[in-house]
């Protein structure tokens, strides 16, 4: 555990634009969060977790997935929708059934939503595509692919600009999989941090809760931020936040839980995922198996 | 049931959601009556009606947000599209003021190209050369100047108060469940952001009313639903100074149907003066229901008879037409037994009269 002081326990924060309904009260101190938030790229927040450099962090499911057994769950938090997400996309020139043995290309950015794709490929499409990942940086239609996969601002403007003809909202081929909801992203906190800084973690968990409520009873003032960070019109942010979700009630746990059954059993994921849940300051902790 | 529930509401006890429905269906119109009655005479025991005398100014009729309900507004580059002169404005202002009006009530289509700088100077002006107090824009009007502007609703907000809006009319509530108002007008200010609106007035300091348009296809559920979040924010921030229920007026709209009848609003009137507990002061609406409904409402839990509205177009274009003017409120107000009273705003007496 490092030296505590003013830089500590620290609060990984992604820096995208679906953070912003849990983060715009902490950042502007409606809120009060008793932790230093660091903003950065999954991938960064990530390896900094866990090497110990934060003590609660959002992670993506897949990465949770990969290292369950060192990181708690913070009960009621999560980014998910139910049905249409509009930000993770697979755009085609054909028809998905027609994409057998055709190159499909795949985003470099997002391991869960590759992980999505091929599930609803196994399972819903039933296609195998020639699957190959672009490299960071490149144009979208970088090695000229039949169909690809886009997420974040990426898939918002493959989608407006209209040049593949099919499109495949990844979160509403999930519901039509699954009947569930599909949950992209968890908080978690550091096993050691839990145990011996119970109320530190309560009044992180609080402030975060209390941070998603603002950001519910304020949807005008964080459409009016969002249009002015990406220069698009309120409306359109306004649409793209009002799909996604910021719980992690029972059915959300049931999608996350399917991801991961479904994620091992195309082997995408190397072992079942056992979900472990923060019980709070005074009670023990919830585990969820995958399979 | 409904005899608990009466109990309730006469030992002062705040109803639940399924109380109160219980009790809507339940109860007849005398007994909601009744217990309504008791209610406003608990919080108004001194049998005063007050009004306040105010003009409404629609400052444009030209409004992108094409309502079903609404027959007033007419899309951008219509030909009876207008948009009032600074002059016209002050020419109003002054004939209310003459009137012994207090109070401005400006509301307007959303203009495209009507940005908050437009009001800033509007509002400063007026400020600078009448003593009126400014009761203007709609939450919905708010929210679309956010929008424009890309700006946090509350920072909008901050930036009239000094150019000098003084409170929020509670307009554009209609029924606050978004199935509802999907339905009849798609584009308006979802129920969030209306609450969102009101709630960053009430934090500045500014008082608001609320408002519910009901006869809209809504059941009684989401009648109740609207009151709700109404009851649930004057806890949060007690800042509405007023409820004001009326029903939905069919003429000249694309969305037709039957309007509620008197008897029904009478009933909702009753139940939303047991419901909002919170609440200090239930309107009447004379414009939409005339002035002998508006006299019998004084009975049904209305404490307040609104305003003389000196002008109003919008739902005189949906073919609403009581008029009525200051000698004829107090004739009103007299003649079903109370003691007029013209007040401000904020609803500071301002002048007792006599009583018939």
């Amino acid at each position: 555990m490092p030296e505590m002081g003013m830089e500590w326990p620290r609060l990984g924060r992604v820096s995208y634009l679906n953070c912003l309904p849990l983060f715009y009260a902490l950042e502007t101190g409606q809120v009060k969060v008793p932790a230093k938030i660091v903003a950065d790229h999954p991938a960064v927040l990530n390896k900094a977790f866990r090497q110990g450099e934060l003590e609660v962090t959002a992670v993506s499911s897949l990465a949770y997935g990969q290292f369950a057994e060192e990181a708690l769950v913070l009960p009621g938090l999560s980014i998910a929708c139910h049905g249409r997400v509009g930000s993770v996309v697979l755009v085609s020139r054909v028809p998905v059934a027609e994409l057998g043995g055709r190159p499909l290309s795949l985003t470099p950015y997002s391991a869960t939503s590759v992980v999505l794709l091929r599930i609803l490929l196994q399972r819903l499409y039933r296609v195998a595509p020639d699957l190959f990942i672009r490299p960071a940086g490149s144009p979208l239609d970088w090695g000229q692919p039949e169909a690809l996969l886009a997420i974040g601002d990426e898939a918002l403007q493959v989608v407006r600009a209209g040049r593949y003809p099919f499109v495949y909202d990844l979160g509403e081929e999930w519901r039509q999989l699954t009947g569930k909801p599909m949950v992209f992203a968890l908080w978690v906190a550091r096993r050691d941090f839990a145990s011996m800084y119970p109320e530190e973690l309560a009044g992180i968990w609080q402030a975060l809760q209390a941070a998603r409520a603002w950001g519910k009873r304020h949807p005008g003032t964080l459409a009016a931020v969002g249009a002015q960070r990406l220069g698009v019109e309120p409306e359109f942010i306004e649409d793209y936040f009002a799909v996604l979700n910021y719980d992690l009630d029972w059915p959300h746990l049931e999608g996350l839980l399917t991801f991961y059954r479904l994620a091992h059993a195309e082997g995408l994921l190397l072992h079942p995922v056992a979900l472990e849940i923060w019980g709070g300051e005074d009670e023990g902790n919830y585990r969820l198996q995958s399979a | 049931m409904k005899e608990t529930i009466a109990c309730k509401v006469l030992d002062g006890e705040r109803l639940s959601f399924h109380e109160a429905e219980r009790l809507y269906q339940e109860a007849d119109l005398l007994e909601l009556g009744y217990l309504a009655n008791q209610v406003r005479q608990k919080l108004h025991p001194e049998g005063t009606v007050t009004f306040v005398v105010d003009r409404n100014i629609n400052y444009t009729n030209i409004c992108v947000n094409a309502c079903r309900f609404c027959a007033f507004y007419r899309p951008p580059g219509h030909p009876e599209g207008y948009v009032l002169s600074r002059e016209e404005i002050g020419r109003k202002i002054e004939a209310t003021l003459a009137a012994g009006g207090t109070q401005i009530l400006m509301q307007g289509g959303l203009h495209p190209e009507l940005g908050l700088a437009w009001f800033e100077d509007l509002f400063s002006w007026i400020k600078s050369r009448y003593p009126v107090t400014l009761h203007s824009l709609s939450p919905v009007e708010i929210d679309d100047l956010a929008r424009k502007e890309r700006l946090p609703v509350a920072e909008v907000l901050q930036r009239l108060q000094k150019a000098g809006l003084d409170s929020l009319p509670g307009g554009g509530a209609e029924i606050l469940v978004d199935r509802v108002r999907n339905r009849v007008s798609p584009k308006k200010t979802s129920t969030a952001r209306w609450l969102e609106v009101m709630r960053a007035a009430h934090a500045l300091g500014m008082k608001s009313t609320a408002t519910m348009v009901f006869g809209l296809g809504e059941t009684i559920g989401e009648r109740i639903a609207h009151l709700e979040a109404i009851r649930q924010l004057q806890d949060e921030t007690g800042g509405f100074t007023a409820f004001i229920p009326w029903s939905f007026q069919p003429g000249n709209t694309d969305l037709g149907g039957e309007e509620a009848g008197a008897c029904e609003y009478l009933r909702i009137l009753a139940l939303s003066r047991i419901y909002l507990d919170n609440f200090p002061n239930i309107q009447v609406s004379w414009v939409t229901q005339g002035t002998k409904i508006a006299q019998t409402a004084l009975f049904f839990g209305a404490n307040d008879f609104g305003s003389t509205m000196l002008e109003e177009n919008v739902v005189r274009a949906a073919g609403a037409s009581f008029h009525a003017d200051q000698e004829e409120l107090l004739r009103c107000i007299r003649a079903a037994g109370f003691r007029p009273a013209q007040r401000d705003n904020e609803y500071h007496i301002w002048r007792s009269f006599q009583a018939g």
